[in-house]
C-alpha cells in the first residue's frame, strides 16, 4: 500500500515473500525460549497464542490509513511533524507490545516473573539481532567496518 | 458479531485487492526520440528486500519500475551485487525495463552508486579507488544522496564521479536539502542525477533522470551519462543539465510526464476497503483472542 496507494494481488504476494523473514524470526526464537522452562501448552498452540491480538497488527492498519492521506511524495518523504508522531506510536507499541509477552510468558506458560523477562529479553534479542541482519544485510558490515 | 466482523472484513479486502489489481497494469509509452537520442526516465538507485532494506524482491522491483513510467533503473544493493544480478536476469528473461546492475558503496564516509558493473565492489576502500575500480568494470560512479556523507570525496574522487544525485527525496524534506546537493554538485564535473533512493516508501521515480542515449541498453545509458546527456527536475520543476539538453527536454514536454501514481477511482476504492478491511479483521482478531 505504501508504494502503490493500492493493494494489489502482485504486491501483496511479493510483501509476503520479502518479510516472511519476520515470522520466521519470531517463531524460530519463541521456539527456542519455550524449549527453556516449564510447557503447559503443546508449542502449536502456545505459537497460536503468542501471535493472537498482535499489537502490531493494529499499528500497521493505523500506518496503513495514513497513506491514504498521503500524495506520493508525501508518501516516500513524511513531514517532520507526522513522522515524529509515527515514531512516538512506534515506541508505545514496543512497550505495549513487551508488556503484553511479558504477560503471555507469566500467566499463560507459568512462568516466574524473573523467568518471564529472562524469555521476553531473549526471544527479542534473538528475533530482532536475527532480522535486522536480514534486512539490512551487508551495508550493517560497510557502516561498522569503515573506509579510509 | 466477532464472526461477522471478520467476514466483513474479508470481503473488503477482496474488492480492495480486485480494485487495486483490476489498474495495476504496466505503463506503455510509445519510445520517444530527440534528434536521434532516445529520452530514457531512469532511477539510478534502487533497494529490493535481498539484504538491502527493501520491501520488494528483485523482481518485484522490476515489475515496479514497469508499473511507475520507467524506462531503466539501477538495482543497487547495499555493499552487494546480488539482488542487481538477479533483477537483471528476471528483466532479460521475461521483459521488463533495463536494469543495469548496481550496488550502493556505503561506508560511514561516503555513499557511491555504482552502476553497470559485474563484479561486487569492496566497500574498506576510498572514495578514490572505489570510483577506479567501477570505471575498471565499465560502470558509472554517481554520489549518492551527497548532502549527507561526504568526507570521503576528496579532489581525486571528486574529479572522478560521473554523476551526482541533483534530486533525491530528502529535497522535499530538508529545505536546505536541494542547496546541499548543488553546492557539491558545483565541486564536481559530473552530470546531474534524480534518483528515488527507493525502499519501501512513496513510489520508485519519484525523482528520476532523462538519460538522452544513443539506443536503448544499459551500454547506451552509460555512455549518456558519461558525455553529460542527462536532464532532472527538481523542486518547483528547476531543470539541471546542460543547458542545450534542458532546452531540447523542454520542447519535448519531458517537465510535464506524467506523475509516477495515478489517482484513478479505483484506486481510492482499494485505499478505503482495504483500510476498513483491514480495522475490521483486527478488531475481530482481538475479539476471538477476548473470547
Amino acid at each position: 500500500m505504501w508504494i502503490s496507494g493500492r493493494l494489489t494481488i502482485r504486491l501483496i504476494a511479493d510483501g509476503a515473500v520479502s518479510f516472511v523473514f519476520v515470522p520466521f524470526f519470531t517463531i524460530a526464537s519463541f521456539a527456542l525460549v519455550y524449549r527453556l522452562s516449564n510447557r503447559p501448552l503443546r508449542f502449536t498452540r502456545a505459537v497460536d497464542l503468542f501471535f493472537a491480538a498482535n499489537p502490531w497488527l493494529a499499528w500497521l492498519v493505523g500506518f496503513i490509513a495514513l497513506r491514504c492521506f498521503l500524495t506520493p511524495v508525501r508518501a516516500a518523504v513524511m513531514p517532520r511533524g507526522l513522522w515524529l508522531a509515527v515514531e512516538v506510536s512506534f515506541v508505545t507499541l514496543l512497550a505495549w507490545s513487551a508488556w503484553r509477552d511479558w504477560r503471555f510468558f507469566r500467566d499463560v506458560l507459568q512462568r516466574p516473573s524473573t523467568r518471564a523477562t529472562r524469555d521476553l529479553l531473549l526471544q527479542r534479542a534473538i528475533a530482532w539481532s536475527c532480522a535486522l541482519a536480514w534486512f539490512q544485510g551487508p551495508a550493517a558490515a560497510g557502516l561498522l567496518g569503515g573506509a579510509r | 458479531m466477532t464472526g461477522s466482523r471478520r467476514s466483513l472484513g474479508a470481503i473488503l479486502m477482496v474488492i480492495a485487492i480486485a480494485a487495486g489489481t483490476l489498474v495495476d497494469r504496466p505503463r506503455h509509452q510509445p519510445p520517444l526520440t530527440i534528434d536521434g537520442f532516445r529520452a530514457l526516465a531512469v532511477d539510478f538507485h534502487v533497494h529490493s528486500s535481498l539484504w538491502s532494506s527493501g520491501a520488494l524482491t528483485p523482481w518485484g522491483v522490476v515489475l515496479q519500475a514497469e508499473r511507475d513510467g520507467l524506462d531503466a533503473f539501477a538495482s543497487t544493493g547495499h555493499n552487494a551485487i546480488a539482488s542487481g544480478k538477479v533483477s537483471h536476469w528476471f528483466a532479460t528473461r521475461f521483459g521488463g525495463p533495463i536494469v543495469l546492475v548496481g550496488e550502493e558503496i556505503r561506508t560511514p564516509r561516503y555513499h557511491l552508486i555504482a552502476a553497470g558493473i559485474t563484479r561486487q565492489i569492496g566497500f574498506r576502500q576510498t572514495a578514490e579507488a572505489a570510483i577506479a575500480e567501477v570505471h575498471r568494470q565499465g560502470g558509472i560512479a554517481i554520489a549518492a544522496h551527497p548532502g549527507l556523507e561526504t568526507r570521503g570525496y576528496d579532489a581525486t574522487a571528486l574529479r572522478e564521479l560521473d554523476g551526482t544525485e541533483i534530486c533525491h527525496p530528502m529535497i522535499y524534506q530538508r529545505s536546505t536539502a536541494q542547496r546541499d546537493l548543488e553546492e557539491f554538485a558545483s565541486l564536481t564535473h559530473a552530470t546531474p542525477i534524480g534518483s528515488s533512493d527507493f525502499h519501501a516508501f512513496g513510489p520508485m521515480g519519484l525523482c528520476r533522470t532523462w538519460v538522452f542515449a544513443r539506443d536503448d541498453s544499459p551500454q547506451g545509458i552509460i555512455e549518456g551519462v558519461r558525455a553529460h546527456r542527462t536532464v532532472v527536475y527538481g523542486l518547483g520543476g528547476k531543470a539541471y543539465g546542460d543547458p542545450e539538453w534542458i532546452a531540447r527536454a523542454g520542447r519535448c514536454g519531458l517537465r510535464d510526464a506524467p506523475p509516477p501514481e495515478g489517482n484513478s477511482p479505483f484506486t481510492w476504492i482499494s485505499r478505503i476497503a482495504g483500510v476498513i478491511g483491514l480495522a475490521l479483521i483486527a478488531m475481530g482478531e482481538v475479539g476471538r483472542t477476548a473470547e
